[in-house]
């Protein structure tokens, strides 16, 4: 059997564990906001394709309530506040099961086959980014993987929530992205920028990701002036055509491109707090990272409509203990890879300056991008040295203050995390030098990825103290909202490890961990809180 | 075929992990977790000792009446072990009301260190006893010194102390009050998970070893 198929194969035992969780086990409104992103859905599978923010309401019935239990008041769904491409696939189950019974307690999960199947799919085009762009096919596979043993990427496999729909679509832009970066091929840009759109049709957090995206890609695009120009007016508009229709849509009804759901009025607006004693004394960064392992629950606790008088807000839990600990420790031990990658990376480049036959001059009959005439500028051994000593100064600076000014549990698990966050600034600004310098397109490749990842970092970091300072508490701090850099983030950190050489071996134990921390989090956590909460 | 026997190894590997901890979903807690302050513990359980704690029932959650009202009762203290090193002997623990009483034989070598154990009374359900002046003992049948277990008490009880040897203590027992509800859902989809994991890690060595084509 060929790698691919054995990836297919693993690939569908994921989509089967999302399927069976949904169906089985996750509770129905078990998932962030699925009770929004049901009522969006099913709003579409009854013939509403556009519901408007504002008008959109929850549905009253969600997870087969009787009649006598409906809520009285209509529930504003914020969830319109979503473009619509994830909700119209969910409708589509829906829509079916619909046919047969509107009120079957199965019909409420129905929607969760679409991100089920997603996850499945995410796990194959994953290993095909990996393998694509330089990394061992099995190695790729463990990688892939290994993504699938996150709880959290697994428990929004099994809802109804856009998420891990968003991660697919990302995962496949990224993939022709690289394709486009290795071959040059015009398809390849345009498939891009097709996949990136439908990013964008999905969730907004995707237009974060695809401008930087859109922007390295004309960056390595090697093509005269004129049609430089063409292309890159091209993918510019494939790329944005979803996201300006949905900016024109919030234009037309709300009078602002980005206009997203404000949960009440501004309630206490926070003056004089600055950006550093927010991170001090806020866990963002701590929460984000742990969100990102395992945030469990929601409203999915209030089962039995004769007890609703004991339903009050959410039930949440962070999973911690073993899990965590596992997971922390093996992230902190690949960022520690890629520092390391990073130092080789410079050495090769110190060793390189002035040596003409790198890429950027390689006679394959393409014009030179922008980034090969920087290159070419650059490239040599004073000008690399001072921009590596520039890059680890300015860098180490800024992740000392970040080191001390993040807010930190006390604890291993805490200190390592805070080590392991506190290094983003010193790696995303070699990497950027990195890119400059570097005519190695795989090289490239793995240096990107800290880049994106860095930029979308802090473009959410801001929109959290923004938020922070408007309502006076703490928001949006979700590790999910990352999904859309992942792709070229694993890959990065992938690439580092095939460079540094780790033993297959090592990755497939390091792998068997992640999926025992994955199994444990579910075993003695998620489904002995799902038992502990429920009424 | 190897293969196949990998993915069997596996599984009874990850069955051996969580077995117990996956047939313990059977219980649910129907009350609110106990909070524990200033630990204490009468000592080893040996023979003819007794613990007896009166049941606090304004711990039960709110909803536990209407939603376990008829499953069978559950007492779960929190046991010292001593490391888990062998323990053996028995310990009965009984369950008294005005009007009725069940007991339970519990092997001592079964609870964990600093871990509740549950104790279920087949004959009683939660909505028998609860309310009613019901009192818990706990008491050595066969137990040695140096190889019997013991039940913390907290002080977090104000006015429910327990009762060691006959004597009032200024603690009280720390205890959990679980329910038998079965859920076979969730411990089917644990073994679900178990399955679906194993075969993964199975699929995934396979890839690694063998020589295919990407």
């Amino acid at each position: 059997m060929d790698l691919n198929r054995s990836a297919f194969w693993v690939a569908a035992g994921f989509a089967l564990m999302a399927l069976y969780l949904a169906f089985f086990v996750t509770p129905p409104g078990d998932i962030p906001d699925e009770s929004g992103h049901f009522s969006y859905a099913r709003d579409i599978a009854r013939g509403d394709f556009f519901p408007l923010l504002g008008e959109a309401t929850m549905a009253p019935d969600l997870w087969g309530r009787p009649r006598e239990y409906w809520s009285t008041e209509p529930r504003d769904n914020w969830i319109a506040q979503h473009p619509p491409l994830y909700y119209l696939i969910a409708a589509g189950p829906l829509a079916v099961g619909e046919l047969f019974s509107e009120t079957h307690p199965v019909v409420y999960r129905l929607p969760r086959i679409a991100s089920a199947l997603s996850l499945g799919a995410l796990i194959f085009v994953l290993y095909r980014l990996f393998s694509v762009a330089g990394v061992k096919p099995q190695r790729a596979l463990l990688l892939a993987a290994s993504t699938g043993f996150v709880p959290m990427v697994m428990q929004l496999a099994s809802g109804t929530n856009n998420d891990i729909f968003l991660f697919l679509l990302s995962a496949l832009a990224s993939y022709y992205w690289v394709r486009f970066l290795q071959d040059q091929q015009i398809r390849h840009a345009y498939l891009f920028a097709l996949w990136v759109t439908l990013a964008g049709a999905t969730k907004m957090t995707a237009w974060v990701f695809m401008a930087p995206m859109v922007a390295i890609l004309l960056f390595e695009m090697r093509r005269p002036p004129w049609a430089w120009l063409g292309h890159a007016v091209g993918v510019t508009a494939v790329a944005l055509s979803f996201p300006i229709l949905w900016m024109s849509r919030n234009l037309l009804h709300f009078g602002a491109p980005f206009y997203v759901y404000a949960e009440g009025a501004p309630s206490q607006q926070i003056q004089d707090y600055g950006f550093l004693q927010f991170m001090r004394e806020q866990p963002v960064l701590d929460s984000i990272f742990a969100h990102f392992y395992g945030l469990f629950g929601f409203s999915g606790y209030c089962q039995t409509p004769e007890l609703a008088q004991y339903c009050d807000g959410i039930r949440m839990t962070r999973l911690g203990d073993f899990p965590y600990h596992a997971f922390t420790d093996i992230m902190a031990l690949v960022v520690l890879a890629y520092l390391v990658f990073l130092a080789m990376v410079f050495l090769r480049l110190r060793r390189a300056a002035g040596n003409q036959t790198s890429a950027a001059t390689a006679g394959d009959g393409l014009p030179r991008s922008v980034q090969m005439h920087l290159q070419a500028l650059l490239a040599r051994p004073v000008v690399v040295n001072g921009l590596f000593v520039f890059g680890l100064l300015v860098g180490l600076g800024a992740s000392l203050a970040l080191y001390q000014n993040n807010f930190s549990r006390p604890g291993m698990a805490g200190s390592t995390q805070n080590l392991m966050m506190s290094v983003a600034p010193l790696a995303a600004l070699l990497a950027g030098i990195g890119v400059l310098l570097s005519g190695a397109v795989r090289e490239r490749l793995a240096l990107y990825g800290a880049v994106l990842f860095f930029f979308f970092g802090s473009v959410l970091l801001y929109q959290v103290y923004a938020g922070y300072l408007d309502a006076g508490w703490l928001r949006g701090v979700q590790g999910r909202y990352f999904y859309p850099v992942l792709p070229l983030m694993l890959l990065a950190l992938g690439l580092a490890l095939e460079r540094l050489r780790v033993p297959t071996l090592l990755w497939l134990l390091v792998t068997g961990v992640l999926a025992l921390a994955f199994l444990d989090a579910f075993v003695t956590q998620v489904i002995p809180f799902y038992l502990s909460v429920r009424i | 075929m190897r293969w196949l026997v990998v993915f069997l190894a596996l599984s009874l590997l990850l069955i051996w992990r969580y077995g117990d901890r996956i047939a313990a979903y059977d219980l649910e807690s129907a009350s609110q977790e106990p909070v524990i302050t200033l630990p204490q513990h009468p000592g080893e359980l040996v023979a003819g000792r007794t613990v007896e704690q009166e049941l606090d029932w304004s711990r039960l959650k709110p909803w536990a009446l209407d939603r376990y009202g008829e499953n069978t009762l559950c007492i779960a203290p929190f046991f010292a072990a001593y490391g888990n090193r062998p323990n053996r002997g028995s310990l009965d623990v009984t369950i008294s009301t005005p009007d009725r009483s069940a007991q339970a034989r519990l092997d001592m070598s079964a609870p964990r260190d600093n871990r509740f154990y549950p104790v279920c009374f087949d004959a009683l359900s939660l909505e028998e006893v609860a309310g009613q002046n019901a009192v818990l003992t706990i008491r050595g049948v066969d137990g040695l010194l140096g190889s019997s277990v013991t039940t913390w008490l907290t002080s977090a009880h104000g006015g429910l102390p327990a009762r060691v040897d006959g004597a009032s203590a200024e603690h009280g027992l720390v205890y959990d009050v679980k329910v038998q509800v079965g859920n076979p859902r969730e411990r089917w989809g644990a073994w679900v998970l178990v399955g679906l994991t194993a075969l993964i890690l199975t699929a995934l060595a396979r890839a690694v070893v063998q020589r295919g084509k990407p």
